[in-house]
């Protein structure tokens, strides 16, 4: 009898997955889930920011530091490096410094504000979940590759997927984020900067010849589509050299504070 | 009613929680509290289990960057994957038998979803996605022994109040008499 219902049971629920699946393909699920998602935009946004807020404060108990000014000299230093990288970009192109007016309006790039929902469900993935937070414009009018970038202009990571109204960001750390790159330095070393196990990234392939050095800002070549030049993605930590490689190994570390994404740009057209 | 209504709500609640909450925490985003609580209700035989991976497997679906049905039909094959180890195989229902199973049903979970991407990646139904990898091993033996812990620490905290809780009682009926 117990057996009977145990079969009666599992084949009730394949056929409603079958009958599920069927009804998505469909889209006869698209409005519920369209509400469904704006329903839950709001109780979703608190909770991020509830579980980020949590995040700094165990981070300052645990290490116990003066996170006010550290923050503030940490702010400095962003400033610095991306003033620092717009003056040499500019230079490299032969045109005239501007005093600076704020981001948007120096670059004239289309920008589209989105703002972080939480992390895909699937708990082996690093993409974000984003909405767009800006009245003007729906998913329909982004694509896959489009830039991410914070409000000053440090890259934070690329559309890997839509879904529907649903946006999913690759941050550039992720394992599977590729983002062509150039140095700032002598050389203009140029190269592919990899995510490295969602904490830094590498720059492989660099010539024995290039000279590198700590400190040394990356940016964006421009080289690849949708992507503008000189965004700026981190500073070389370290430069890993072996005689017995032909190549050289930078150690990058990203500019964007991982515990701070909630506001976001995606870069519509430059 | 009212119960299969608590777990609805309780199976939306509890994946918003995991999407946009424990996601952000560290240690915390390691574990899967749904597939955690969907075991819990196998075991106690609770008739709402099916439902709560339902919902719980829709709504993660919803935000997934993987094809629709993958967290349900995972869900769904945890829930007669646990009942049936749980019933028909472990003869011994205390703590170490709830832990190989646990252990089984994350291994399970993760295996179904992967494999799944891999064959739709092979059918060229989804995108060519490298799914299986050393990353993806590490985050699925952390998930397992997070889980471990924190079910560790729940039985112990339910297995001492338990203890209190029951010489109190004898103690109180001792004075009482």
């Amino acid at each position: 009898m117990r057996r009977a219902l145990r079969g009666k049971t599992l084949i009730i629920t394949t056929a409603v997955f079958i009958l599920l699946i069927f009804l998505h393909s469909i889209e006869a699920f698209s409005p519920i889930e369209n509400g469904l998602i704006k329903l839950f935009a709001p109780i979703q946004k608190k909770f991020f920011n509830a579980g980020f807020s949590i995040n700094k404060l165990i981070e300052n108990i645990t290490y116990k530091k003066d996170l006010n000014e550290e923050d503030l000299l940490k702010a400095q230093i962003r400033k610095l490096l991306i003033e620092n990288s717009e003056l040499k970009i500019l230079a490299e192109e032969n045109n005239l410094l501007k005093k600076e007016l704020g981001f948007t309006r120096k670059h004239s790039y289309e920008l589209v504000a989105a703002r972080a929902l939480g992390y895909d469900s699937t708990g082996n993935s690093t993409l974000i979940i984003l909405e767009i937070d800006d009245e003007k414009w729906n998913s329909g009018d982004l694509s896959i590759n489009m830039p991410i970038i914070a409000e000053d202009g440090i890259l934070i990571g690329k559309i890997a997927q839509i879904k529907g109204n649903q946006i999913f960001m690759r941050p550039i750390v992720s394992s599977q984020s590729a983002i062509a790159a150039s140095v700032l330095n002598k050389d203009s070393t140029i190269g592919v900067a990899e995510g490295e196990l969602n904490y830094s990234i590498k720059m492989r392939m660099i010539p024995q010849s290039e000279k590198l050095k700590q400190g040394d800002l990356v940016v964006t070549s421009g080289l690849e589509e949708k992507m503008p030049k000189g965004l700026l993605i981190g500073t070389i930590s370290k430069v890993e050299h072996d005689p017995q490689n032909p190549f050289d190994i930078a150690y990058i570390t990203p500019l964007y504070n991982q515990k701070n994404i909630s506001k976001l740009l995606i870069i519509k057209s430059y | 009613m009212v119960k299969l209504a608590v777990y609805i709500v309780l199976g939306i609640a509890l994946a918003l929680l995991q999407v946009s909450f424990f996601a952000t925490l560290p240690y915390l985003n390691s574990l899967n509290f749904i597939l955690i609580f969907l075991v819990y209700l196998t075991i106690k035989k609770n008739d709402a289990a099916l439902i709560f991976a339902l919902i719980s497997g829709y709504i993660l679906d919803v935000y997934s960057s993987y094809p629709f049905g993958m967290h349900i039909l995972a869900l769904f094959a945890v829930n007669f994957l646990a009942n049936y180890i749980y019933f028909r195989i472990l003869t011994n229902h205390r703590f170490f038998p709830i832990i190989f199973l646990i252990t089984i049903c994350i291994a399970i979970y993760h295996f179904l979803i992967l494999s799944s991407i891999s064959v739709l990646s092979f059918l060229k139904i989804y995108a060519k996605t490298q799914v299986w990898s050393g990353i993806v091993i590490k985050n699925i033996g952390l998930e397992i022994a997070y889980s471990i812990f924190f079910i560790s620490v729940i039985y112990m905290i339910f297995y001492i109040a338990r203890k209190k809780l029951n010489i109190y009682l004898i103690t109180h009926r001792k004075n009482y008499e």
